[in-house]
């Protein structure tokens, strides 16, 4: 009897923690969403914290004429589905040697793998910068895709690779045996296999990039090619004062992410955890 | 006979394992290391040279050999102070946001509740939207006139810094980390979980049996269950305690004065505002000389204590 009345006690007790810290995780995006329905003179009258009196939703139809999203928009959408095309597609080929076949230096290259892994985007970017310049690629939408690439891929590569090793060598030997090609092994036998890890990883780069912030604030200048959370932080410096305005651009710039997070939830889970701790 | 059979056997050895090199690795391997090597590994290699030399950016490098590195630790007080914040930051990041992960995880899958993805989804969200967006919510509600921070604590009758939190030299760093905690918590949360539906749970029952409470089963059979686990995301966590910047620039810019600033802000102010690329390059390399050491001394008490 006390037994189980302190195992309830103990239930409960979890269940407030819990409760307390989730809605404290997302009070701030209900006070900015709560924010984003009023007018500043609203605020100014009421404080931040009261509900609105009217939602103005029509916040949400100024932001597009009031700040350049629909450009910043635009651009996140091609940087990154070019990223994530060819982050893929150069993943799937680099990991397939490192799980399937034999090669001299396969252990430097997966050592460049690793350095990939853990190196600061600090230590590159100033060549990189001088680099594109020179290239005359400063300030193109291509400065901002072709480096996305690289710092993708070795990450890319140590994931797949782990699921590739976990696929059955004897299935790529029999493959061989009767006359099948290794590109034709890594496209009927090998990418069929790896649906659930590839749609993670294609979340998960997608996401990356979206929001990746430090590399277009150095690389673009030119207001037209910003992305969204560049964008983003550019527009807050401008209308300093207008809160309502900020956490409408807010809302809009968090909405992408937010909606992808909700609707491949699984994929994100599985990505993050392989991402960390296979091996 | 022997001494001569055994160079001969390796010789053997040696083109079979040639035989077996399959060329058409480096072929699929060559789109994506040309693309690492280009825009990764070469960058690096030329930051070293750039470190050592005097540099606007224009004009032709000048070597100067090891002075920018000794000008960094002598006379810049604000690459000591982005030292010593970077460093805090590290030491509270790999600390904090993990204990929260152990607990919350322990919550999650020993705590028999119910809802478990749903919790994990909400402490995870953060994590999803991009940092400048959590920089830009927290910035308002830090704001000591407009924000809702002070607006709760003036209802509560509780007192506040006048010139709030991020404008405050002393707090804004505990300011700036606090949002560093509510994105990252939800993460080592969510990697713990998983780590943690591994551990046996016969173990938890014999501990039970043994006369250990719930305290006693996390400090007994989750805490060494992880241990592998914990190790890793320590390590994910300093590197990535190391090179925060977007929180910084989004928020604050390194101010007040320049009190929150960071290695990672302090190498993007010296190469791309004030034109010190020299000095940028040789702190970009300080910065990563830091997450090495670190990491791997924390891989080498791991594997002392095992």
């Amino acid at each position: 009897m006390t037994m189980t009345r302190s195992l309830l006690m103990r239930r409960t007790l979890v269940y407030v923690i819990m409760i307390c810290t989730v809605l404290l995780t997302i009070f701030p995006f209900l006070l900015v969403i709560n924010t984003s329905l009023k007018t500043m003179s609203e605020i100014n009258i009421d404080g931040p914290l009261a509900l609105p009196h009217i939602f103005h939703w029509d916040n949400y139809s100024r932001i597009w004429d009031v700040g350049n999203f629909v450009t910043y928009y635009k651009n996140s959408v091609i940087v990154t589905v070019v990223v994530v095309a060819f982050v893929v597609l150069l993943a799937l080929l680099g990991a397939y040697p490192f799980a399937y076949m034999k090669f001299k230096g396969k252990g430097i290259f997966f050592l460049i793998v690793l350095w990939g892994l853990t190196v600061p985007l600090d230590l590159i970017i100033i060549p990189l910068f001088n680099n594109l310049k020179s290239m005359g690629l400063l300030n193109t939408i291509w400065s901002l895709i072709l480096p996305q690439i690289a710092l993708n891929i070795p990450f890319s590569i140590f994931l797949l690779r782990g699921f590739m090793k976990d696929i059955p060598y004897a299935l790529l030997e029999s493959a061989r045996i009767d006359g099948s090609t290794e590109a034709k092994n890594l496209y009927y036998i090998i990418m069929p296999m790896l649906y659930a890890p590839m749609v993670s990883l294609i979340v998960f780069t997608a996401i990356g990039t979206w929001n990746n912030f430090m590399l277009p604030t150095i690389l673009i200048q030119n207001d037209q090619l910003r992305t969204l959370p560049v964008g983003l932080n550019y527009f807050q410096t401008k209308f300093t004062m207008d809160y309502p305005m900020i956490a409408t651009a807010a809302v809009v710039s968090a909405f992408p992410a937010a909606l992808a997070y909700i609707v491949f939830q699984r994929n994100i889970l599985s990505g993050v955890m392989v991402g960390a701790l296979k091996e | 006979m022997r001494q001569a059979a055994i160079p001969r056997q390796k010789r053997t050895f040696k083109r079979r394992s040639a035989e077996k090199t399959n060329p058409l690795a480096y072929l699929f391997l060559l789109p994506a290391f040309a693309m690492v090597a280009f825009f990764m590994i070469w960058p690096a290699l030329q930051t070293f040279y750039i470190s050592m030399t005097n540099w606007d950016g224009i004009s032709p490098k000048k070597f100067v050999g090891l002075q920018n590195y000794l000008h960094l630790f002598t006379d810049e007080p604000m690459f000591l102070q982005a030292i010593k914040n970077t460093l805090l930051w590290v030491v509270g990041g790999a600390t904090i946001p993990v204990g929260l992960g152990l607990v919350f995880a322990n919550f999650l899958v020993r705590g028999n509740i119910r809802f478990t993805k749903w919790f994990q989804m909400g402490f995870f969200f953060p994590q999803i939207i991009s940092s400048v967006i959590a920089a830009v919510i927290w910035k308002w509600i830090y704001d000591p006139s407009f924000g809702p921070l002070s607006a709760i604590l003036d209802q509560l009758g509780i007192g506040r810094p006048v010139a709030g939190w991020l404008g405050n030299p002393d707090l804004v760093m505990y300011a700036l980390f606090v949002i560093f905690v509510w994105g990252s918590f939800g993460y080592t949360t969510m990697l713990f979980t998983a780590a943690l539906q591994g551990v046996d749970t016969q173990l938890y029952d014999a501990a039970n049996i043994d006369g250990c409470g719930a305290w006693g089963q996390f400090r007994h059979v989750s805490i060494p269950g992880l241990r592998q686990t914990i190790t890793t995301v320590v390590i994910l966590m300093t590197i990535g305690s190391f090179s925060v910047f977007d929180i910084v620039m989004a928020t604050t810019k390194g101010g007040p004065g320049y009190s929150s600033y960071v290695i990672s802000y302090y190498v993007y102010t010296q190469g791309f505002i004030v034109n010190r690329l020299g000095f940028a390059a040789a702190a970009s390399i300080v910065l990563t000389l830091f997450v090495l050491l670190v990491s791997r001394t924390i891989i080498w008490i791991r594997e002392r204590d095992q």
